[in-house]
């Protein structure tokens, strides 16, 4: 019999935070473009509320079979053409891979532009992370249990020493030009929010209590995001709207006593955070392959995904790709269709045939 | 068979085939057993036979020399049986007469095979053989030479007990048991290593351990199938069960007696070699590696206060050089400017790039230290002579090696002696973070460190979570992990390895 890993449900949301904090750090003009990033402080409460709609195809589909993620749903309910679909959530986790990729050489050229050779942080970045992936969930689970307390300690840290900058006139009425930057936040929002498909895949391989899990992942990500656009739009104001990655700028005017220089801060964690991103959406990959192809092919498919990743960093063009609205709303509506349609389906099948007593 | 298959037959998963050897047992001559020996033995310089008659049979003590008490031989073997008046008819009868009243040594055991007989003998006892029985009598008589018990030099405390394990197992078992006079401690004797049948003894407390664990041990040591075991390290690679690749160790390893009874107080399981004093601990997780027999006879607050300047001592002995390259060479805005400055002025006067440097004076370090621990003690002083004026005064002062690196290197290998079961990872991370700071920055080395720890946090000893019970995050487990809580505390609930968070064992 094949051994699940089981990990805990604290340890599963600690990964899962610091995969969607990743993207709230680097939250800024590369992504939102003309969007403006203090109306989005709205957006993350309605976001937030979203995303409980949006996770109750995946967690009723968890609740008829606790032991079944989406995938196993697919081969046991669909047969081959759920196998198929199984190659829709390769491509997707695939393709969040790839994003997540680009940001990173994205936020270094730009934000950093260190006299390194980036493809070549990056390849080390993806050679370390196929490591993470092939050691499993466990592995990675534990790893970001520990790079979440200094996530903690670091937002912290962050927050005490941008508190005494912030000046309340750089705060402007929300939706003052409108609120269609209301609207635009929510949709990068929700593309962003790559763990809930991670989720359909992660939720049985938890123990504990799941729905509090995600009550408690869901209201400290977007509380966070809150706080991040309350420190950057009060500490900087206008000054925000000209930064590729205001997040990092704020943290590089954050003093605290004789602390400087949290950027060094900031970059360790965020670092750390893409390192566990990655190893967790190419582990995410291997899992469908795995459940077309079996365990071996698993293996050599994390290397081969790796690799693959690795050869798109050498050519930049794809950056652009990034800020696109294109790419925003390709992203949504993936996230919907297999975070709410395809679950929803499963789940519409599963109780058909339960109904026909296929299933007790 | 090529290399690699070798190598994938070694690192299989398969059950290695047992080695089984034939029995011989002893025939009813004297004479054609005697013979046996000394045919098996070659005539061997030290295989002594001594005949003897006793109540008009031809008998024989076998016994090696060096391994027995002559004294104690003489007074419960020889003697009796030469001098006392032997009851019985037939050969049988005189020989259990023999047994039952005139030997009077307290450790007797019936051998009726040539290889038990072999193992006796060569464990140190005497075997009494007699004309007409197909069965011989090994007597406890041991009387080899050994190191008495002392303090162990690797692990030196400031309070508490000065007796560390010897090399005899015997004695290294009366240590524990001294210790923890219950019945529920148990010895599992076994042996190991096809030619060379090293006593082996699995220690633990039937009331505390896990089967599982007990299990999987009894399964790695039978799994041994080497010919010769001298030495614990050798037993390492088998005990840790799992293929998986890591720079730290599953399995623990002290010369302490205290250290052992309350690893297996908590449900640990000890494997005593015999030959060596150093006993290997399993489950051993990585938290332990910070856990010092002293912090427990300290007060809680200083006790806390080292385990954090082990766990810093650790972080800053493999991440220091590493970012002293990194950020002097690429990031150095990090740095206050009087530092910076001074890092510049050195390295400006140094023909070596700063990664260079540092490699270079880390091995010259590492040379140093392997010579110091090989060469005679007497040659000590004159390896510390060379090391403080060549390397410490005439490198810097001639312009080769910079002062600031000189002091990141003494930094970090004094950190490194904090916790001295970790120099194995120390030593080898710390070139790696050297070169990937030199190459990638900062960046490079997060990027690296979070490997790292992924390496960490994927090991399991035996079921159990290496990186428990941080990461899975237990509480209650946390008192004596990050800090040392009073005893008062400690003592109200014992916790079993097998019971911290993420363990896979079965309760």
């Amino acid at each position: 019999m094949e051994k699940r890993p089981a990990i805990s449900v604290s340890q599963l949301f600690c990964l899962l935070f610091i995969s969607r904090m990743v993207v709230s750090m680097t939250y800024g003009n590369i992504l939102i473009g003309d969007s403006e990033i203090w109306d989005h402080l709205l957006s993350a409460p309605i976001c937030a509320i979203l995303t409980f709609v949006i996770l109750i195809p995946i967690y009723g589909l968890f609740v008829l079979d606790k032991k079944m993620n989406v995938l196993d749903n697919l081969r046991e309910l669909c047969g081959k053409t759920g196998l198929c679909v199984v190659l829709v959530y390769i491509f997707y986790f695939l393709l969040i891979s790839f994003h997540t990729v680009s940001v990173f050489e994205k936020f270094i050229f730009n934000a950093i532009n260190p006299p390194i050779s980036v493809p070549f942080l990056t390849v080390l970045l993806l050679f370390s992370s196929c490591y993470g992936a092939y050691k499993g969930i466990e592995a990675i689970s534990r790893t970001s249990g520990l790079i979440f307390v200094f996530t903690v300690f670091a937002m912290i840290f962050f927050l005490v020493s941008l508190v005494s900058s912030i000046e309340p006139i750089n705060y402007k009425p929300l939706m003052f030009e409108g609120t269609e930057s209301v609207f635009e936040g929510i949709k990068l929002l929700i593309s962003q929010s790559s763990c809930i498909p991670a989720m359909a895949v992660l939720l049985p391989m938890a123990k504990g209590d799941h729905k509090k899990g995600i009550v408690i992942w869901n209201a400290g990500v977007y509380l966070v995001f809150a706080a991040l656009i309350m420190l950057v739009a009060g500490t900087m104001g206008d000054f925000a709207e000209t930064q590729l990655f205001p997040v990092y700028t704020a943290a590089g005017i954050g003093k605290f006593g004789s602390f400087k220089h949290l950027d060094s801060v900031y970059l360790g964690i965020w670092i750390s955070g893409i390192f566990i991103k990655l190893s967790l959406f190419l582990m995410l990959t291997g899992e469908g392959i795995k459940k077309i192809w079996g365990e071996q092919v698993r293996k050599k498919s994390i290397i081969v995904f790796g690799f693959l990743i690795s050869a798109t960093s050498f050519f930049s063009d794809k950056l652009e790709l990034l800020s696109s609205t294109f790419m925003t709303n390709f992203l949504m509506w993936f996230l919907i269709l297999i975070s709410v349609v395809i679950p929803l389906i499963l789940v519409f099948i599963r109780l058909q045939k339960r109904k026909r007593g296929v299933y007790g | 068979m090529n290399f690699i298959s070798h190598l994938k037959e070694v690192y299989s998963d398969k059950p290695k085939k047992p080695c089984v050897q034939a029995v011989r047992f002893f025939s009813n001559s004297l004479t054609e057993n005697a013979e046996f020996f000394k045919r098996e033995f070659d005539e061997s310089a030290d295989l002594s036979i001594r005949y003897l008659r006793a109540a008009n049979v031809d008998c024989a003590v076998i016994t090696i020399g060096g391994m027995v008490d002559k004294e104690t031989l003489t007074h419960s073997v020889v003697t009796p049986i030469t001098r006392s008046e032997i009851l019985g008819s037939t050969k049988k009868e005189k020989y259990e007469f023999i047994r039952d009243n005139v030997i009077s040594a307290s450790n007797q055991i019936q051998v009726s095979n040539f290889q038990d007989a072999f193992n006796m003998i060569m464990s140190g006892f005497a075997i009494f053989a007699m004309d007409g029985c197909d069965s011989m009598l090994a007597v406890g008589v041991q009387g080899f030479p050994f190191r008495s018990v002392s303090e162990p030099s690797t692990e030196v405390i400031q309070r508490g007990s000065r007796e560390g394990f010897v090399e005899p197992l015997m004695v290294n078992m009366t240590l524990i048991r001294r210790r923890l006079k219950s019945t529920k401690l148990k010895f599992e004797m076994s042996s190991v290593g096809t030619v060379s049948k090293t006593s082996v003894c699995i220690c633990y407390m039937r009331d505390k351990v896990s089967e599982d664990i007990l299990k999987k041990v009894r399964e790695c040591v039978a799994a041994v199938d080497l010919e010769t075991v001298v030495e614990s390290g050798y037993l390492m690679p088998y005990l840790e069960g799992d293929n998986d690749f890591s720079l730290f160790s599953g399995v623990g390893m002290t010369e302490r007696p205290d250290t052992v009874c309350g690893k297996i107080s908590e449900g640990r399981i000890a494997i005593i070699l015999d030959g060596t004093p150093n006993v290997l601990v399993v489950p051993y997780l990585f938290t332990e590696y910070f856990q010092h027999i002293d912090d427990y006879s300290r007060h809680p607050y200083f006790a806390t206060f080292t385990r954090w300047l082990k766990y810093m001592a650790f972080f800053l002995s493999i991440l220091l050089p590493g970012l002293y390259v990194a950020i002097s060479t690429f990031s150095p805005e990090i740095l206050p400017a009087p530092i910076f400055m001074k890092i510049a002025l050195a390295v400006g006067r140094t023909p070596f790039s700063l990664m260079t440097e540092t490699i270079i004076i880390h091995l010259i370090y590492e040379i140093m230290r392997e010579a110091g621990l090989r060469i005679p003690r007497p040659l000590g002083h004159a390896v510390s002579i060379v090391g403080a004026l060549v390397i410490g005064e005439t490198a810097v002062s001639s312009g080769l090696i910079g002062a600031p690196t000189l002091m990141v290197v003494a930094l970090t290998a004094i950190s490194s002696y904090v916790i001295p079961n970790l120099y194995e990872p120390i030593s080898i991370l710390k070139f790696v973070f050297v070169i990937v700071g030199g190459i990638f920055g900062i960046w490079g080395i997060m990027i690296v460190f979070t490997a790292v720890l992924i390496n960490i946090c994927s090991k399991n000893s035996y079921g159990v979570p290496f990186t428990s019970p941080i990461s899975p995050f237990n509480m209650f487990a946390m008192r004596d992990v990050l800090v040392r809580l009073s005893w008062n505390f400690l003592s109200r609930k014992s916790i079993k390895v097998q019971d911290l968070p993420g363990s896979e064992i079965e309760k």
